[in-house]
């Protein structure tokens, strides 16, 4: 009774699980939430991030401003850049477009070979990958790109491949 | 009780369920677990192609025994019918490739599941994971590593279905 009694009079507190993503670290942290404290400042206050970080949920296009209701997980990458200005090269042509940092190279790579950049027909956007510049392996397509920015820069060039890397 | 007689593998892999990464992807509706009896495990991978304007879904079944030592043995996945689906023909090459019905090596007569190289019997066929040693299995790689390539996978099939339907 006395329990009951304690949740009636203080509801237990809503903790949210969050695995940061800031600088090359993983930062996990359980972080209680209240109504009147978005997470992101929570985030800031607990890992003492100023305001030159911008805080994303993986692989969304907006800045974090608070998590989606009934959300008790959730992965957010804290980067310099707002926006990583990237430049696929394919062939003899080059698409620009702008991206999250936190945006994953997989989801970059959808766009390249959409109707929005290079428009592959289905042979060849399956065997599409992103490469940087002179590397002899394709990106993870599971990073985000913001961890490719060099410091100081919000910008990313890479190439658009078809080769097939099992053949050497 | 029977927690406390759980395997080292077993631990593994549940915390990796447990983990953020991994109920993330549950809570933003990529997958979903439908069946779970360790070291086997059924999942629902959902994906929408961010420009293609389509969503797909797949069933898969993962056998995670020695996890995460041994990469899991995945495989396309009826989950109603308890059974593997006849392989899809009306996909893309890519998919169709990967859900294509191959003998493992060395095994007598054996499916080998998946035919990607993070997929535990693939990865030994034509040395595929010393040669892509990006989409290979290691013991450190976490299960999201596997449904990430899922969902890769599904996202393609979506992919399809839009082109497709544009033509």
């Amino acid at each position: 009774m006395d329990t009951l009694n304690k949740e009636k009079d203080h509801p237990a507190e809503e903790v949210l699980q969050v695995e940061l993503e800031i600088e090359e670290k993983v930062e996990l942290l359980a972080l209680p939430l209240s109504g009147e404290v978005t997470l992101v400042e929570i985030i800031r206050a607990k890992l003492n991030i100023g305001p030159d970080f911008h805080l994303f949920e993986r692989d969304h296009d907006e800045l974090l401003v608070h998590h989606g209701h009934g959300r008790k997980h959730i992965r957010v990458v804290g980067h310099r850049c707002h926006r990583v200005a990237l430049e696929v090269r394919y062939e003899h042509e080059t698409k620009h477009h702008h991206f999250p940092p936190s945006a994953t190279v997989f989801r970059a790579l959808q766009w390249a070979v959409s109707k929005h950049a290079f428009m592959l027909d289905p042979m060849a956007a399956a065997k599409a990958n992103l490469i940087l510049p002179g590397a002899d392996a394709p990106l993870p397509r599971a990073d985000v790109l913001g961890k490719y920015v060099k410091a100081g820069h919000c910008a990313l060039v890479v190439d658009l491949t078809l080769k097939d890397f099992t053949n050497g | 009780m029977a927690d406390d007689i759980a395997s080292a593998p077993q631990r593994a892999l549940e915390a990796q369920l447990n983990s953020v990464r991994f109920q993330a992807g549950v809570e933003e509706g990529r997958w979903k677990i439908l069946r779970y009896a360790f070291p086997m495990l059924e999942v629902l991978v959902t994906a929408r192609h961010p420009y293609a304007g389509k969503s797909a879904s797949f069933e898969f079944q993962l056998l995670c025994d020695n996890f995460p030592a041994l990469g899991p043995f995945v495989q396309h996945w009826d989950h109603a019918a308890q059974q593997r689906p006849t392989p899809p023909t009306n996909s893309s090459p890519g998919v169709v490739d990967a859900l294509k019905t191959w003998m493992r090596d060395g095994s007598n007569n054996e499916y080998g599941g998946i035919y990607r190289a993070w997929q535990r019997h693939a990865a030994l066929h034509g040395n595929w994971a010393g040669k892509r040693p990006d989409e290979a299995w290691r013991r450190d790689r976490h299960i999201t590593f596997i449904m990430e390539h899922l969902y890769a996978l599904v996202s393609e099939h979506a992919s399809w279905l839009a082109w497709t339907n544009a033509a």
